[in-house]
């Protein structure tokens, strides 16, 4: 039986407006990388900042080999052998490798720090990796997936217990992520717990043992990989069907009640034509910045456009302000929902 | 401000017919509008900014929803709030429709697209590049479009 290194145990947070996490257990192994994975917005990332110290849990204790443990602060964190590597990378571009292994805390000889010492040792710590990087490089000029590296001995130079890696291999190719599978197995013989946060399925089959399901910030519950079927992975993370997820109805769509055309702002907005009918939905996709919400401000009147003809009702209408309704005075007559 | 003076901000001409707010139908008003959308709060003198972020979203709903209206467009309509209040939000948006409402939804959540639209148009830089009957597409095909592959396809 693997000996047990880490345990969360009832971790409850919420941040206003929304319960992030719900009664949620974890544990992880000596030796172990234990996957974690989960929608977004699941909790996957505050559990991981819970476990860090970078946020404080409402309720729920934490266990390191057995010992109730607070983590109040990323410094504790530190201390007690807890690290995460966050998606985007913490290293400061300007500074060597060495440097930004051991940022804050150089190795000194008196009061002068020798940087002889500190090459030294980060070197040390890459060979134990299998790491093959010149520690004087400068980290600007590394790939993505050495920074990575980096990273990760820098982790391990704070005598790492436990780590963390968010979506490590997000950013990374197959020959790269080969690699980091490789350093990964080295940690885990040397009895290091890992957390492995990816939304890579795949991955996750080669890597882990266990699978921990996080869903809506409740927790779903552990596997072993093995057992587990990619349906009933995919099962119980999505948990519901689309289908309860949005309540059904039976609409009934009529004429044409409001038409747009020829919307046109500057080379933001380009719009030929917009329709909506009465009692319909129109939804609107499109990527962050793809003009969605600039089409709609002109129409609204919050933005100017250069051009643009609205009709309501099949008469013509004109917006200055954004003024609700843009309809006619009416006194409290309301259609309340 | 308040949670009723935020409901009501938006028609206070109605309110105030001769420049004074009738505040008694202000007070009904906004009642009726945290009763029907379900806004959790200890009173209609509580401070907006007191809220959680779910229900200052249905303040906000809630003013524009005052008037009589004929379109709604909603950009984001349900960022930042939990699961049980989305599905209000979304039963919210199916009675109005029931009313004839016409409505404009954004969203970045394309389950949510897909689940609420009946018909969805995918914008790529600020021209509509597709429109797909929400019945009948899926994932693949919005993001395919958002991607702006129709245009560089036709362009050649």
């Amino acid at each position: 039986m693997a000996e047990e290194l880490f345990r969360m145990e009832g971790i409850s947070k919420s941040f206003p407006g929304v319960k992030a996490l719900q009664n949620v257990s974890f544990s992880v192994n000596k030796g172990e990388v234990h996957g974690l994975v989960g929608e977004n917005g699941a909790g996957k990332s505050t559990l991981m900042k819970v476990m860090s110290g970078v946020y404080r849990a409402d309720e729920g204790k934490i266990f390191i080999e057995n010992q109730e443990v607070k983590i109040d602060s990323v410094a504790k964190g530190h201390q007690l052998g807890v690290n995460i590597i966050f998606q985007e990378l913490n290293l400061a571009p300007h500074l060597s490798v060495a440097d930004n292994i051991f940022i804050g805390r150089p190795p000194k000889k008196g009061p002068i720090i020798s940087d002889r010492q500190m090459h030294a040792d980060a070197k040390k710590i890459l060979d134990e990796l299998g790491i093959n990087i010149n520690t004087h490089t400068v980290v600007r000029n590394l790939s993505v997936a050495q920074q990575q590296m980096v990273e990760i001995a820098k982790a391990i130079s704070y005598n790492s217990k436990i780590l963390v890696l968010d979506e490590p291999t997000a950013a990374l190719s197959e020959k790269e992520i080969a690699q980091l599978f490789e350093i990964i197995r080295n940690l885990q013989k040397k009895g290091v717990g890992m957390v492995y946060i990816s939304h890579r399925m795949e991955e996750l089959g080669q890597i882990c043992e266990r699978v921990t399901v996080l869903r809506d910030g409740q927790y779903i519950g552990t596997r072993n990989y093995k057992d587990l079927t990619m349906d009933e992975l995919v099962n119980m993370i999505v948990g519901r069907t689309l289908e309860d997820k949005y309540p059904k109805y039976q609409r009934t769509i009529g004429d044409v009640v409001f038409k747009a055309e020829n919307i046109r702002r500057k080379n933001i907005v380009n719009v030929d034509k917009l329709e909506v009918r009465a009692g319909e939905i129109l939804g609107i996709a499109g990527l962050m910045g793809s003009g969605r919400s600039e089409i709609v401000r002109c129409i609204f009147g919050a933005d100017k456009a250069d051009s643009m003809e609205l009709t309501m009702n099949g008469k013509p209408i004109k917006v200055r302000n954004p003024r609700p309704g843009h309809c006619p005075w009416h006194w409290l007559r309301h259609r309340r929902p | 401000m308040d949670v009723q003076y935020n409901i009501n901000m938006a028609h206070l001409k109605q309110l105030a017919p001769m420049g004074v707010i009738n505040d008694r139908e202000g007070h009904s008003n906004a009642e009726h509008y945290v009763d029907a959308l379900r806004i959790r709060t200890p009173g209609l003198r509580q401070r907006a900014r007191n809220l959680s972020g779910g229900n200052q979203q249905k303040i906000v709903l809630a003013k524009w929803l005052c008037n009589d209206v004929k379109l709604l467009i909603v950009d984001e309509p349900t960022r930042g709030i939990d699961v049980g209040a989305k599905y209000e939000v979304y039963e919210l948006f199916n009675r109005l429709s029931d009313q004839g409402v016409a409505i404009i939804m954004i969203s970045s959540e394309l389950p949510e697209v897909l689940g609420m639209s009946d018909r969805i148009l995918v914008v790529h830089e600020g021209t509509i590049n597709g429109e797909l009957d929400a019945k009948k597409t899926n994932q693949e095909e919005i993001l395919y479009l958002a991607a702006g592959y129709n245009k560089t396809k036709k362009a050649q």
